[in-house]
Formats: structure tokens, C-alpha cells, sequence
């Protein structure tokens, strides 16, 4: 069952139906068993991986769990402190391993083919065979959130979950599987287990919520996506103009379709009164790179920052590392260094959970670099502080420019469908060395699928979402506004809504919808 | 507004939007499954889905047939009416899309139980004991009364097709031309393809053909399987017990496979097939074929031409229309002749055997009494060149003769040629036509008709012109036997310095920017009036058309063999005219050396001797 | 309070610790300054913050940043 046809949205009618008919207290296995169906019908051995994970996952949440719990016990302050170290080196022990056999997977699935090129093209000959897995479903999502929830039980942050089967829903809730958001225990625990009652505010939201992200992903991201492709594939047959055009639009149809099918799932969840976690907070607003990663998948960055970016932040090494540099470098230079060197690592394992190869990386440098800088020119823009222009609307704009700019080199670098370091460094290069704005016309563009009536249907679909995110921008709530039309203005919004929906996401040229972007990472 | 009453708001809209969905699939109906009463357009919901199509078409009228072709595309050169003319009986086409035998027996079970069925004829290819095809979506499904499924499903997938189907099916409309498209490949009478386009391309030599098409032919690579042997067999056991018990005819035909395709298989595997399918029924083996080695009988590697399907017809009925010695062997009873076997057979029938090579040469006028200029000649010259092709052992041809050839293979002589005049002066039968009969040659003259006997003017003005012979000279002429009279048009050569008209139509091409339908209406208006003529002056009815200057395009001769013409000439000497017997395309734009005062006698002969 | 406020105003100068209460929940604080602010503190207070002090209650006001200091030093 793909999440884009019209059987997905016919069981999720049913699941909804049946989780408000039947009593509260038994309402989450409603939720266990349709994402038990939803997981198996996209194939068995994707379930198994799953099903290994969980039992891995749950089986460590219980054993930290125990330790933490453990009150050392001693006779003298002395003993009871060695009793406290050891336990703290046994948790550590307990999450180290289950950590490492919870990443393996992914990693053996995922990178293994990487690794084995990677050594062969060093070896210079095919040293190891180059293996090939098919992905599980939303695989790098829920081996993220399970290690999370391990790192958070053994902070203490709240106790494991004791229920079995409780741990298998928080864990397969089929709509944060296709791609995220990455949710937290604590947030998702009560809503998902406790059996909400019919709030008709849930079901408007997310029905709005769902047209919404349908709309997204079928009037913008699916009718980009042919033109992007083409460019991306064989960019040295057009002007250089065009692959700098099939960046740029590549940010926007990434945009809507990932955003678009967080919109559709969120609405799906919302429906049975669970909100997930939000994903994205209009990321092309932002005014600078690290504002930009402040809004964009939202729910990966917070987990970097929680279990990546603080963990390594506050790691015995880097502390000495500082001590060592004070007095040595200006101050305001050592007080940067930690919070440079864990950007950089955060942002390179970005760029390697995007996926495996050189451009992923070089995508998770490009990022790290201009993170870097930007945090060592804080304390020098402070200093000039009376030089600089101040804060005005053209600043806002320049810095959107500027940060946009940058979001579009970064991916030339990271096409998430196996882009090579060489070819999008030669698409970068041939951007610039032969642009050929002359070369450019119209029907170039209507040959690469982008004619003038798609070219208008994006452009009035970019601005009612430009109206919609400058709106939620300055914090209107567009669900208030919307309800507080008259019937028949709703009606006939929801109508046309409808009818677009049925003639993008059914009438596209293929006549088969287009799968997500990041349905495979 | 919010709660209970919002939900009922957006399911009415959401109501609302299936409704229009539904309606707009209703009203346009791509795939005819709604009674398709707008657009009725039975060609087009054919050419979508040939299952549903054919279907829908034919439960209407069980009356009118009696007969079936059953089979995938393979079988769609299988004719109704030359199967109707060897064995009797109202035939029609129900192939499909993809080899797909399972689909064949429910077809054939689906026959068996609506109809009274007399006699069905299965054609198979390798394709159905190879991969079974891939079924994408609704293109590929079968209508409910034929696989049983229930009907709500049925429709439902049709009231919520994708919007697209019923967008292109208007746009297609509005485009909709005479001749076939890519969107209306049918013809919905029959259930056969419209190949007057298609079949309209001339054939030559081997070269030529496989330099136009040759990118068609793209070989099987070895080992393939027929992985589907088994299971396609037990089809065909199955298809043979239900018309059994019906009480109807069944012939099972596997079609010549094309060398391209044959390629991908070896002798073991092809036999495994032949025994197993020998084992369930008796079937005709025309897989391996004197024809399989020639790409000229076959559109691309897997499919046979509508010519080379006439010869298997003619093969099994034994009817004297060609096809070649060891072409096609009955089996059954668990026997048939091995790979090996039918290779060898194959090979004993040359190119040689069913091809011949013939010159023909164009004059046009004869004058005594001017220097030679042009094309317009002295009648001494005229007479030096039959003398010269005399002497040389050429011997003069008829049309028929050639036509003989193609169709039913009869021999030639061993040096043929054909002596043509175009436009119909008179000095053809003033000087011409002695000469002829004193050296006891013959020729065909092709005469412009709106200037039959137009002996001074042209037309129905006051311009003089070169004196155009007329009904007593005609007469004459024919009576003897040497000359034989075809055409040059009604009047599709006009001279545009006497015409007064706006429209000027110097050759038979289309005029700039002129639409399809409207060429075709004049273009078949010209053919009408010819006839006429001829009927009117007693001239006997010609299938044979000589373009005027030699020009054409695809669509005129897809609209004369469309109106019986059968022969078509050009003026290019280069064209080789290599006629193929069982090819009719092979009679279609033939070259011709045009005559004249320049054509030394050597240039003669060595066009004559193919050098 | 006087030591901790100059540190915290050493690392983020535009914040006003004294007077804000909100801290981390407004988002005026980010990761980085946590970090800076967090590393700043464990120097001078010698105290070891472990990744799991990083709640919001922990860091939400001046006040708040000092009872975390005062408990930290107390298990030492």
C-alpha cells in the first residue's frame, strides 16, 4: 500500500472510524493493528527488520532503565560513590552496545554498497562484492527515534515503557513511518495511548491538513519533479542557466513533497487526535544558514542537537581541547571552538543520513562550513557592531537572498537520487562557465516538460503557498480564518480543493503517482 | 462553523467531487464501458483497451458473427474477410494487447457460452510460452463478464479513472483525421488493425527495407526460456475441450516468428514447445519458415505482416493464392517435425525463388518532325530501343502479369520488362503503337483523363496542346491486344499556365497547409471520375496508377490501394523494382527509367539489365 | 549571582539574564550559546553538566542556572 492512492486514504476511513467506535481504554490497538497492516503490506522482510529493532530496542529501554533505577547502596560516601561510577559505566555499557546494534543495521543495509566501492575503487580492484539491499520503509526514521528513546531512558529523562506491544505502536505508528517526523516518547506517549475522545477541531485540522499536503506535493512537487530530473541527469546538454533553474526548483519540489507528505501523515495522526512532531516552520524565510536548519526537518535537527551536538558539546575531550587552547587563541575565538567542531559533526551526519557517497558528505561539509563561520563572525559583527547597517527590511530580504543562495548550492550537491560528487561539482562548474542565458526559450523548457500551462499551474500554486506560509509566518491561524468563512465560501474552497486533487494526483501524464522524495532514506 | 456540521460540509464537497469525477468518466467514457453515447467512438476505446473494447462491442452483436480469431497481437494480421472467403462463416478479430493466454481461454469459455460459435482460430506465437506480459492498470484489464469479476469493482474502476484518460480521449477527438492515428488504431467492424497507412509502404529490395527499418528488428539475445510452455499448454488442452463440448471448430495456428526473435531461443527449447503443444491438440507449425529468414514478411521482430497471415491462410486452405513450398506443417498426436528439421526445410526456398527483378522504362511523346528535345523523341529512336531489348533476349510484360506474380506466383519470364507512355498522346498511337506490333512487343499507356481525346486544345480552353489521343483510337489499340490503358489521374496533372482556377494541382501531393480529410474527398472525387471515364469510353477497369511527375506521398497511396489500386509508378530510375511474391506492398511506388532524347542505348540496357 | 550574571553576559551580550525568565522556552537562547554558556560554567564553577541537566527548567532564567550550579556542587 502506497501512501498516494486512494486505498490508503479508504484505510485510514476505516481505522478512524473504528478507533472512535470502540471503547477508549482499547483505541491504541486499533492504531497497533493498522500499522501492523500498513508495515506488512509493504513487504515481509521490511517488517522483520522492524520487528528486530523493536525487540532490541525494548529489551535495552528495560535493562537502563533498571540500572538507573538502582539507588547506590554503601556504607561510606566513598563506596556508594564507587557503586554510583559503576553503575554509570554499566548504563553506558548497556546503551554503547544497544546503540551499535541498533545503527548496524542501517548501516549495513544502507552503506554497505558505499563502504565496498569505496574500498574497491582504493584497492584498485573488486576486493569485496558489492552488496545491494532493498530498503525498509522509513528505516533511518525509526532507527533514529528508538535510539533516542534509549538515550533519553538512560538520561532518566522519563521511565521505559513496560508494554510490549505499547513499545511496538510508539515505534510502527504508520503515519511517522514513511518519512518522520522523528517523534519523541514523551510527546507521543499520551495522545497514543490513552485513547482520545472525538474532537471534531482534530478531524477538520487534519482533514485541512491533509488536503493541504496533498496539494503541495501534487500541484508543485510532482509536476517539477520531470524537469529537475531530466536537468540533474544530463545537465551538460542544456545551459549552464538551467542547472542553476533545476537547483532552484529542486529546493522548492524537495520542499513540497517532503513537507507536503509530513502535511498529509500529521493530518492522518491528527485524525486520531495524535499531533506528531512539527516539521518544518517556513524554511525559506529564514535569514540565515543557521536559521535555515532551525526550520527545516525540524525533527532530525532536534535530535542532532539532543543526542549528537550536546552529548559531543560536553564530551571530557573537547573540554581539554579548550582548556589547552585558552591563552593561546583570542578568547572569543576558544569560547567558539567546541560549538564549531560539534556544528561540523552534526552537519556531516546530516549530509551522510541523506544517504551513502562523496556528495552527501561533501553536502554535510558544505553546511558545516558556513555554520562555522557564521558562529566566528558573531563576535566580530558585535565589535562593528555601530558600522553595520541596522536591522531593516533590506536586511531581512538580503539575508533570505543570501541564505537561499547558499541552500541552492548545497544541493547541487545533494540530489537525493544518487547524485556523484564529480557530477554535481561539473553541474556547478558548467553553471558557471557557460551559463548561456541567450540559449534559453521557452520551448527548451516546454521539451523538459515545463510548458507554459504548468509553468503557470506552479506559479498559482507557489503564491497561494507563499500567502499560506507568510501567513503562518506572522502567526495567523489560517484553520480559524478558513472555518470562520461563510458555508458556502468553505464549500466551495473544499470543492475546488477536491477537484485539484483529483486531477493532479490522478491526472499527471504517467497516470501513476510519483513516490516520495524521501520515502527510501 | 465547526463539530458535526463542518464534517457534513466537507463531505458534500467531497461527495460533490466524485460525483463530477464520475460524471466527466461517464460522459467521455474512454473505454466505452458506459455505453459511450457522446462520443461513440468505438475505435478509440478499441485502440485503449482492445479487451474491454471488444468486448463491449461484440456483446451487442453475437448476431452478426459466427466465427473467431483469438489471440494477442500476433493474431492481429489474421483477416476476418480472408478467412470469411476461404472457409465461409462471419468473422471477427479478438485480439488484445501482450501475449496472454490466460486471458485467450476465458475468452474463448466467454465465446462458447454467449455465442453459438462455429469455428475459432487461435493464433499463437513464442511470446505466449515466454513471460507472461506485465498488466499496467486499466489499459491491460479485462472486462467483468469475461473474467468473472464483480461488476461494482468493475465500474468503479472505471466512474474514478484517472482524469488524463478522459482529457486525452477530447483531445485526441478534436484531432481525429480519416486515416488511422496512434489513438484509433481499429477497426471496430472487424477488430483488426487499420493498416491502409501502415500496409500502404512500398517494399523493395532487402536492403533497402532493413536501411528504413531495420532498427525495428531488434534481436532476441539467447538463451530465453519458455519458462510458460507448460502452462500455456494446458490453455490450450483447455480451450480445445471447451469447443469440443460446444461442438466448434477449433484451428490452432503457431504464426511465423520473424528470424530476429527466433534468435533467442534454442532448438531444445523451441522443441520442448512443439511437443508439448503437439501432446494437448493439432496445430499448424508456421514458426519456422522459408519466410522467417526474410524481415520483408514481418513489421518488427515479433510481428507478421498482414501479407505473410494471408499466405498461412492460404497455406492451411490450400488455395491458389502464393505461398511458398515447405511453408507450414500440421501436428499433433504428441509429433511434430523438430527445430532442426523445420530449419533445414526452411532453407531449401532461396530469395530467388519468390523474388523478381524488373525494369521499366517511361516514354511519353514521339515526333517526327522536330529535333528531339526532352523527353519527346523521334520515332526511330523508339523503335531502335525495342529493337536493342529484342536482340537482347528482353521480353515484354504485362501489369497482370506482374500481379500474377506477386499474388499467386506465377513464374516470369526470365527477363522481363515493362514498356510504359505517360500522359496519352496521340503519337503513341500514331507512331508507337505500329512499331510495337510490327516487333510484337507491348505497353501501357497511362492517359491523363480530363484530356482524352483533347486532340488541339487543353481542356475547355482555347491553349493549344499536344494532340491527346481519344475513344477511337483507344478502341483500336486495345482491341489488339498490345496496348493497355491505365491512369494518370482524371485530372490531378493540370498545366498551371492554362488554369484558372486559384487551386492549381500539378501531382497528386497535397496542396500546402491542405487538411487530410479534404485531400482524401478531392483525391478520391479524381479516382471516381477516372473510373467513370473508362466505363463510359470502354476502356477495361485498370488497378494500376502512374503518379503524375512521380510524386506521391504515404497517404495518396494509402487512399488508391484504399480505392483497388494495386500498381503504383514513380519516375525514379534508382528505385530497384524487386517484386516479392506474397508481398503486394512490393507493386507499390515502382521506379522508372524516363526516356529521352539524352538516354544513350547503353544507359538503356544497363538500366534494363539492373547494372 | 554577580559572578554568574558577568559570565553569562560575557558569552551572549544582546540577553538580559536578569530580568528574562523565559529563556530557552522564548528561544532566545540556542544550542550554541547553551553551549558556550554551559562550558563557560563548568570552568569556572568546576562542576560537570552532564547532558542530561539539559532540560528547559535548568536554563529557562538566571535563577534557575544557579540552583542547577548550587545542586551540581553539592553531589561533587
Amino acid at each position: 500500500m502506497s501512501v498516494n492512492d486512494l486505498q490508503f486514504l479508504g484505510f485510514v476511513l476505516l481505522s478512524v472510524l473504528l478507533y472512535y467506535l470502540i471503547p477508549g481504554k482499547y483505541r491504541w490497538i486499533v492504531l497497533l493493528t493498522a500499522s501492523g497492516i500498513f508495515y506488512l503490506s509493504n513487504g515481509v522482510t521490511a517488517a522483520l527488520y522492524m520487528g528486530a529493532t523493536v525487540i532490541l530496542t525494548y529489551t535495552a529501554g528495560r535493562i537502563l532503565d533498571k540500572i538507573v533505577n538502582i539507588k547506590p547502596a554503601g556504607n561510606t560516601p566513598e563506596e556508594k560513590k564507587r557503586q554510583k561510577t559503576r553503575l554509570k559505566h554499566r548504563k553506558y555499557a548497556v546503551l554503547a552496545i544497544s546503540l551499535v546494534l541498533n545503527f548496524s543495521t542501517l548501516a549495513v543495509l544502507k552503506y554497505s554498497g558505499f563502504f565496498a566501492q569505496t574500498v574497491n575503487a582504493a584497492a584498485g580492484y573488486d576486493l569485496l562484492p558489492i552488496p545491494s539491499f532493498l530498503l525498509p520503509l522509513g528505516i533511518s526514521f525509526y532507527i533514529f527515534q528508538t535510539s533516542g528513546y534509549l538515550m533519553d531512558v538512560q538520561r532518566g529523562k522519563y521511565p521505559a515503557e513496560r508494554n510490549f506491544a505499547k513499545y511496538t505502536l510508539f515505534v510502527c505508528y504508520f503515519p511517522q513511518l514513511v518519512q518522520g517526523p522523528i517523534n519523541r516518547y514523551d510527546a507521543l506517549r499520551a495522545p497514543l495511548f490513552d485513547g482520545n475522545t472525538l474532537d471534531y477541531t482534530n478531524i477538520q485540522a487534519g482533514i485541512l491538513r491533509m488536503m493541504l499536503g496533498i496539494l503541495k506535493k501534487a500541484m508543485i512537487a510532482d509536476v517539477l519533479a520531470p524537469f529537475v530530473e531530466t536537468v540533474y541527469a544530463g545537465y551538460g546538454n542544456y545551459p549552464g542557466i538551467l542547472s542553476f533553474l533545476a537547483a532552484a526548483l529542486y529546493c522548492l519540489q524537495l520542499y513540497c513533497d517532503f513537507s507536503g507528505g509530513v502535511d498529509l501523515l500529521c493530518g492522518v495522526s491528527r485524525l486520531f487526535g495524535v499531533p506528531m512532531a512539527e516539521n518544518f516552520e517556513q524554511p525559506y524565510f529564514s535569514t540565515s544558514l543557521a536559521d535555515f536548519w532551525r526550520r527545516w526537518h525540524i525533527s532530525l535537527g532536534e535530535w542532532m542537537k539532543d543526542y549528537l551536538f550536546y552529548p559531543l558539546a560536553f564530551s571530557p575531550a573537547l573540554a581539554k581541547l579548550t582548556k589547552k587552547a585558552k591563552g593561546r587563541l583570542p578568547a572569543e575565538i576558544v569560547k567558539r571552538i567546541t560549538p564549531c567542531i560539534c556544528t561540523f559533526v552534526v552537519f556531516l551526519a546530516v549530509g551522510i543520513w541523506q544517504g551513502p557517497g562523496w556528495a552527501n558528505i561533501a553536502y554535510g561539509l558544505w553546511n558545516g562550513i558556513w555554520m562555522s563561520l557564521g558562529l566566528l563572525w558573531i563576535p566580530f559583527a558585535a565589535k562593528h557592531k555601530d558600522k553595520l547597517p541596522k536591522n531593516t527590511i533590506f536586511l531581512t530580504l538580503w539575508g533570505i537572498f543570501r541564505t537561499n543562495l547558499l541552500v541552492i548550492i548545497g544541493r547541487y550537491l545533494s540530489h537525493a537520487h544518487g547524485a556523484s560528487l564529480s557530477m554535481a561539482l561539473g553541474m556547478l562548474a558548467h553553471t558557471v562557465v557557460s551559463p548561456g542565458f541567450a540559449a534559453v526559450n521557452s520551448g527548451m523548457l516546454a521539451e523538459l516538460g515545463l510548458g507554459a500551462g504548468k509553468i503557470l499551474q506552479v506559479t498559482i500554486a507557489l503564491a497561494v503557498l507563499f500567502c499560506i506560509s507568510l501567513a503562518k509566518e506572522k502567526g495567523v491561524d489560517l484553520r480559524a480564518w478558513f472555518c470562520s468563512r461563510r458555508w458556502y465560501v468553505q464549500f466551495v474552497l473544499l470543492f475546488v480543493g477536491l477537484l485539484l486533487i483529483v486531477l493532479g494526483v490522478y491526472g499527471n501524464d504517467a497516470y501513476t503517482p510519483i513516490a516520495y522524495v524521501y520515502e527510501n532514506i | 462553523m465547526n463539530g458535526p456540521k463542518w464534517l457534513i460540509l466537507f463531505l458534500s464537497a467531497l461527495v460533490l467531487t466524485f460525483l463530477v469525477w464520475g460524471g466527466i468518466n461517464i460522459l467521455t467514457d474512454p473505454f466505452g464501458v458506459f455505453g459511450d453515447t457522446v462520443l461513440n467512438w468505438d475505435a478509440y476505446t478499441q485502440t485503449l483497451n482492445p479487451r474491454i473494447g471488444k468486448t463491449e462491442y461484440l456483446q451487442e452483436r453475437f448476431d452478426e458473427f459466427d466465427s473467431y480469431i483469438i489471440g494477442s497481437s500476433s493474431a492481429a494480421s489474421y483477416l476476418p474477410e480472408t478467412l470469411a472467403a476461404y472457409d465461409g462463416g462471419s468473422w471477427y478479430n479478438l485480439f488484445h494487447y501482450g501475449a496472454d493466454i490466460d486471458y485467450d481461454r476465458e475468452v474463448v469459455r466467454w465465446l462458447l457460452e454467449e455465442d453459438e460459435v462455429r469455428h475459432i482460430v487461435l493464433v499463437l506465437g513464442l511470446s505466449e510460452a515466454d513471460t507472461p506480459a506485465e498488466k499496467s492498470g486499466l489499459t491491460d484489464k479485462a472486462h467483468y463478464t469475461v473474467t468473472g469479476e464483480h461488476p461494482l469493482s468493475f465500474y468503479t474502476d472505471f466512474l474514478f479513472a484517472s482524469p488524463s484518460f478522459a482529457a486525452e480521449k477530447i483531445r485526441s477527438r478534436r484531432q481525429d483525421t480519416e486515416m488511422p492515428q496512434a489513438f484509433d488504431v481499429f477497426i471496430p467492424e472487424n477488430g483488426t488493425y487499420d493498416k491502409r497507412l501502415r500496409d500502404s509502404e512500398s517494399i523493395g529490395s532487402l536492403d533497402a527495407y532493413m536501411a528504413k527499418n531495420g532498427g525495428d528488428f531488434v534481436p532476441y539475445t539467447a538463451p530465453r526460456e519458455l519458462q510458460y510452455t507448460e502452462e500455456c499448454t494446458s490453455a490450450v488442452a483447455e480451450i480445445r475441450q471447451m469447443c469440443q463440448a460446444a461442438g466448434a471448430k477449433l484451428t490452432v495456428i503457431l504464426s511465423p516468428v520473424s528470424d530476429a526473435q527466433l534468435q533467442g531461443y534454442t532448438n531444445d527449447t523451441l522443441n520442448r514447445y512443439f511437443t508439448s503443444l503437439a501432446e494437448v491438440t493439432e496445430y499448424w507449425n508456421f514458426s519456422i519458415s522459408p519466410i522467417t529468414a526474410d524481415a520483408r514478411y514481418f513489421y518488427d521482430t515479433t510481428h507478421t505482416r498482414n501479407a505473410a497471415a494471408d499466405m498461412v491462410l492460404a497455406g492451411i486452405f490450400e488455395t491458389d493464392a502464393y505461398y511458398p513450398d515447405n511453408f507450414g506443417f500440421l501436428c499433433g498426436d504428441g509429433y511434430a517435425p523438430t527445430a532442426e528439421w523445420l530449419k533445414d526445410a526452411a532453407s531449401a526456398v532461396t530469395p530467388s525463388d519468390y523474388t523478381a527483378d524488373i525494369p521499366i522504362l517511361l516514354y511519353h511523346h514521339l515526333d517526327p518532325d522536330t529535333a528531339e528535345s526532352g523527353t519527346t523523341l523521334h520515332p526511330d529512336t523508339f523503335a531502335s530501343h525495342i529493337k536493342l531489348l529484342s536482340d537482347h533476349g528482353f521480353v515484354p510484360v504485362s501489369f497482370g502479369e506482374i500481379m500474377d506474380y506477386v499474388e499467386k506466383g506465377t513464374p516470369l519470364p526470365e527477363k522481363p520488362v515493362i514498356i510504359t507512355f505517360d500522359d496519352g498522346y496521340l503519337s503513341n498511337y500514331e507512331y508507337a503503337y505500329p512499331i510495337l506490333a510490327e516487333y510484337g512487343w507491348r505497353a501501357d499507356i497511362f492517359v491523363i483523363g480530363s484530356s482524352f481525346g483533347h486532340y488541339e486544345t487543353y481542356k475547355d480552353t482555347a491553349h493549344p496542346i499536344t494532340p491527346h489521343f481519344g475513344q477511337t483510337e483507344a478502341a483500336e489499340m486495345l482491341a489488339s491486344g498490345v496496348i493497355s490503358l491505365h491512369s494518370h489521374t482524371w485530372d490531378m496533372h493540370q498545366w498551371a499556365p492554362y488554369e484558372t482556377a486559384g487551386e492549381v494541382r500539378e501531382t497528386l501531393l497535397p496542396l500546402p497547409g491542405e487538411k487530410e480529410d479534404d485531400y482524401i474527398r478531392v483525391l478520391q472525387s479524381d479516382i471516381a471520375a477516372q473510373k467513370k471515364l473508362f466505363a463510359d469510353a470502354g476502356i477495361p477497369e485498370s488497378t494500376v496508377l502512374a503518379f503524375p511527375s512521380g510524386k506521391y506521398t504515404e497517404l495518396t497511396d494509402a487512399v488508391l490501394r484504399g480505392n483497388g489500386y494495386k500498381v503504383t509508378l514513380t519516375t525514379d530510375p534508382a528505385r530497384r523494382n524487386i517484386l516479392i511474391c506474397g508481398l503486394p506492398q512490393s507493386l507499390f511506388d515502382l521506379g522508372r527509367l524516363n526516356v529521352g532524347k539524352d538516354t544513350t542505348p547503353e544507359m538503356l540496357l544497363a538500366y534494363c539489365l539492373g547494372e | 549571582m554577580e559572578k554568574l550574571l558577568e559570565i553569562l553576559e560575557d558569552c551572549c551580550p544582546d540577553v538580559d539574564f536578569a530580568a528574562e525568565k523565559n529563556l530557552i522556552d522564548n528561544g532566545i537562547l540556542e544550542s550554541l550559546d547553551i553551549v558556550m554558556i554551559v562550558n563557560e560554567l563548568a570552568q569556572q564553577y568546576d562542576v560537570r553538566i552532564g547532558v542530561e541537566n539539559l532540560v528547559p527548567e535548568n536554563f529557562n532564567s538566571a535563577e534557575a542556572i544557579l540552583a542547577l550550579l548550587e545542586r551540581l556542587q553539592g553531589e561533587e
